[in-house]
């Protein structure tokens, strides 16, 4: 068994990745969103309705992690951080090429509304000895997203669970 | 208050819904996940080894919101939902959700936390299962809207 790189060691309970003032949350957006799914939920369309329930319009929680994803190309970025980059840097540090999410979990806090700017940080929170698995050998491992708006308030927490493997 | 009388044990309506190559690309890319697996063809078949593109996690979540929200209403607010993958959804495939309350616990006198075990289904096998967290007002007026709830008071 290969012992975990002093690197990797390193991420395990900490902050690896953040990321600030990626996009501006915009209904248009979010509501391009919600046409693919077919959800008519008012809080996200109907000023009226939900300005008795939310105040005012709200984002889907469901998107809630794009809004920390960073457009492919921009014109005055260079070397943009890949979504979830920390998995990305576990792969290749752990040299192991292929990944799957095998479980999700999130929890919302305060909604997303038109005009926030959310932030991330990506933190290991647990890597596992190496395994065998019918796809590869490989490791699992879990990171912990935390999403504040640009007022510092909780907005929601993501934990993913992943296998790292190769064939 | 609700649409749908939740006790626990009760099972929902079922919902279905046939994908399309352009539902699936647009979930991806409307979520700004651009990994090629969710949109391209050529690279899902070829490079990936997959059968075809294959939804995305956001996508799969905003199904499952969805499927929620329609039977219940904007009244109702989703606390947590934590889902695994069992099998992709790839085009032209028929996504059938089903519900069903496996408890509740009360947040206060007037809202309650309802947990729901939510599937979907594609040819009769579990693609996705999952189970979501919801606040619900159970006052029967109305006026108690897990909305209005404290951030402190708030906790999913």
């Amino acid at each position: 068994m290969k012992p975990l790189p002093e690197k990797v060691k390193g991420w395990i309970g900490n902050t690896v990745i953040t990321e600030k003032n990626v996009i501006t949350v915009e209904k248009g957006l979010w509501q391009n969103f919600c046409a693919s799914v077919e959800d008519g939920n008012p809080l996200y369309w109907d000023e009226k309705i939900a300005k008795s329930y939310t105040g005012r319009l709200i984002a889907p929680p469901a998107m809630l992690p794009s809004w920390v994803v960073h457009n492919e190309w921009d014109p005055k970025k260079e070397n943009l951080n890949r979504p979830m980059e920390l998995h990305f840097l576990l792969k290749e540090a752990l040299d192991l090429p292929l990944g799957i999410v095998t479980n999700i979990e999130m929890k919302f806090y305060e909604p997303v509304r038109e005009g926030d700017r959310i932030s991330s940080e990506q933190q290991l929170v647990e890597i596992s000895d190496e395994i065998e698995t019918k796809l590869g050998s490989g490791r699992k491992w879990n990171i912990e997203v935390i999403y504040k708006n640009h007022k510092n308030k909780l907005v929601g927490i993501q934990n993913m669970h992943f296998l790292g493997y190769k064939k | 208050m609700t649409k749908l009388s939740l006790s626990e044990g009760i099972s929902l309506p079922e919902l279905k819904s046939t994908t399309s190559v352009k539902s699936i690309q647009m979930g991806a890319i409307t979520s700004r996940d651009w990994a090629p697996l969710h949109s391209d063809q050529n690279w899902a078949t070829e490079e990936g080894n997959l059968p075809d593109i294959i939804m995305n996690n956001y996508t799969i979540n905003g199904w499952i919101s969805k499927y929620l929200t329609d039977l219940l209403g904007p009244s109702c607010r989703i606390g947590s939902i934590q889902f695994n993958i069992k099998k992709p959804i790839c085009p032209n495939q028929t996504m059938v959700f089903n519900g069903k309350v496996t408890s509740k616990e009360p947040i206060d006198d007037f809202r309650s936390w309802v947990f729901i075990e939510i599937t979907i289904s594609v040819s009769n096998e579990i693609a996705t299962s999952s189970l979501v967290k919801i606040a619900i007002d159970e006052s029967g007026k109305g006026t108690n809207s897990p909305w209005t709830l404290d951030p402190e008071e708030w906790i999913p």
